[in-house]
């Protein structure tokens, strides 16, 4: 199996359509769609491809059947009867670069659309999404403290990324469950829609989204991920020079062929003038 | 009280000082107040004046003729400009220096007073206000996505800084434009009111900030913020 095509596997189902929408689906509902080592290496595989991908425009992630996805299936990560160990230690690794990396860092908008249930290790999913759009009847629940243990790997980073500080302290403490319309005012959730909405409002922006210019979207998600961290005088020196590259880029490839051609064809040589 | 400042130099800027505070309006209505290569001049020649005046114990920022700021003037700033490259140049600086740096080195409280639409190049004012009122009827967006460019120069930082991330990446990749109360929500505003009622709430908050700064030693608001 090539590990650069997009196409459905055991786990995930894949859907491209003509407009560059690509509708994945997390699709192991007979376990609530929570992550197995299997399904860990299928995301992985997919995020790879869909991050070289030109026909893909927009991301949407979703779970089947009833609910969206009820987190880590945890006793297949250290089940050694399935799977050996090294495969394990592999599998714990990729569980979180997929959610930490790949996903964040996909150069296509993405639309987390959350419906049912979402429980502890999705809420990495979640916020690692750029929009996340639920149903208002969804019940979230981060009910790790109720097992005695705590939001692990990436989800306590996600929760102080994406909620208000109060509402993440006040939900991982209590482990109480809490709706779409909760979600939403908690900052962890762009907007909550009514049930029967949630679909047609998600596919709208989708298409919305593959109307506009791929190059500056991805140019929009790296300049809001990068700047936080710089001073004043680096985020607007890295800027002017994005606008630069936005322009370039945007002209077509046309220019740098061009340049790097006539490199190759020793029309320029570096250093000892033309 | 006198103005410190010769109020009549500045032609885009309808200013106003009253009782320490200076009103600064947008004054461009044919084009909603867009900022251009004239206007931004102005706003950087204005603040460095604000900047050391002790007068000034607070600026209030609004917009005149029912909008605050459509954001930059993309024709007069960029690709169809017909000014010439020195003042362009000198232009685009002034631009950066006065949202990155002049208005948040300010030692005096800024206030906002944002009616009408309120976009891109407008939100690090908002950014850098210490307290933002919004009519209810006020729209706000980031459309630079709709014609295939990226919030650019500080705007991106700016955003990062004040709406939640929820707000900014919808805003920005969506380019849909959003209310107040949205706007409030996602940490832009501090304060929505009705329409009829936005510039007298910010007025009248500026005014009892100002009266309250008057009656302290000058020192203690003249320190630069650290």
């Amino acid at each position: 199996m090539s590990t650069k095509e997009i196409k459905s596997t055991k786990h995930i189902l894949v859907d491209l359509n003509d407009e560059g929408i690509l509708t994945i689906t997390m699709n192991r509902p007979q376990k609530k769609n929570a992550m197995n080592v299997e399904f860990t290496f299928e995301m992985q595989n997919l995020l790879m491809a869909v991050a070289a991908s030109k026909a893909v425009r927009v991301v949407i992630l979703k779970g089947a059947g009833d609910g969206f996805c009820a987190g880590m299936d945890i006793k297949d990560f250290f089940d050694l009867s399935e799977h050996d160990e090294d495969s394990l230690s592999s599998a714990k690794e990729v569980a979180n670069h997929w959610r930490v990396r790949l996903l964040r860092k996909l150069p296509q908008p993405t639309i987390a659309m959350v419906h049912g249930f979402c429980y502890g290790g999705a809420f990495a999913i979640v916020e690692a999404c750029d929009i996340a759009f639920c149903a208002d009847s969804t019940n979230f629940a981060l009910s790790e403290i109720n097992f005695g243990h705590f939001p692990a790997g990436p989800v306590a980073k996600s929760l102080a990324l994406a909620m208000h500080s109060r509402a993440a302290s006040y939900y991982s403490l209590s482990g109480r469950p809490f709706n779409g319309k909760e979600a939403e005012s908690s900052g962890f959730i762009t907007k909550s829609w009514p049930d029967g909405e949630l679909e047609a409002e998600t596919i709208k922006l989708a298409q919305e989204l593959v109307k506009k210019d791929p190059i500056a979207l991805q140019f929009t998600k790296e300049s809001l991920e990068h700047v936080k961290s710089m001073e004043w005088d680096a985020a607007l020196s890295y800027n002017s020079a994005k606008f630069a590259e936005l322009k370039t880029l945007q002209k077509g490839a046309s220019s740098r062929a061009t340049s790097v051609a006539n490199f190759l064809d020793g029309k320029f040589k570096p250093g000892l003038g033309s | 009280m006198a103005s410190p400042f010769a109020l009549n130099e500045f032609k885009q800027l309808s200013l106003n000082f009253d009782n320490g505070v200076l009103s600064l309006a947008l004054n461009r209505p044919e084009k909603k107040n867009a900022i251009g290569v004239d206007m931004t001049l102005e706003i950087e020649k204005l603040l460095k004046q604000v900047a050391v005046s002790s007068a000034v114990k607070v600026l209030l920022i609004r917009g005149m003729h029912g909008n605050f700021s459509t954001g930059m003037d993309m024709k007069d700033f960029f690709d169809h400009s017909d000014r010439d490259p020195a003042e362009l140049a000198r232009a685009r600086h002034a631009t950066n220096h006065w949202r990155s740096r002049q208005l948040r080195l300010l030692s005096q409280p800024i206030i906002c007073a944002v009616e009408g639409y309120c976009l891109g190049g407008a939100f690090p004012i908002l950014e850098c206000a210490t307290w933002v009122v919004a009519s209810d009827t006020a729209t706000f967006g980031l459309p630079e996505i709709n014609f295939g460019f990226v919030p650019g120069g500080p705007i991106a930082k700016s955003v990062g800084l004040a709406m939640t991330r929820r707000g900014a990446s919808y805003a920005s990749l969506s380019g849909r434009n959003f209310s107040a109360h949205q706007a409030k929500q996602w940490g832009l505003v501090s304060h929505v009111c009705t329409a009829d009622k936005c510039l007298a709430i910010a007025e009248e908050a500026a005014h009892a900030v100002a009266q309250h700064l008057s009656e302290q030693p000058t020192t203690d608001h003249q320190k630069p913020s650290t």
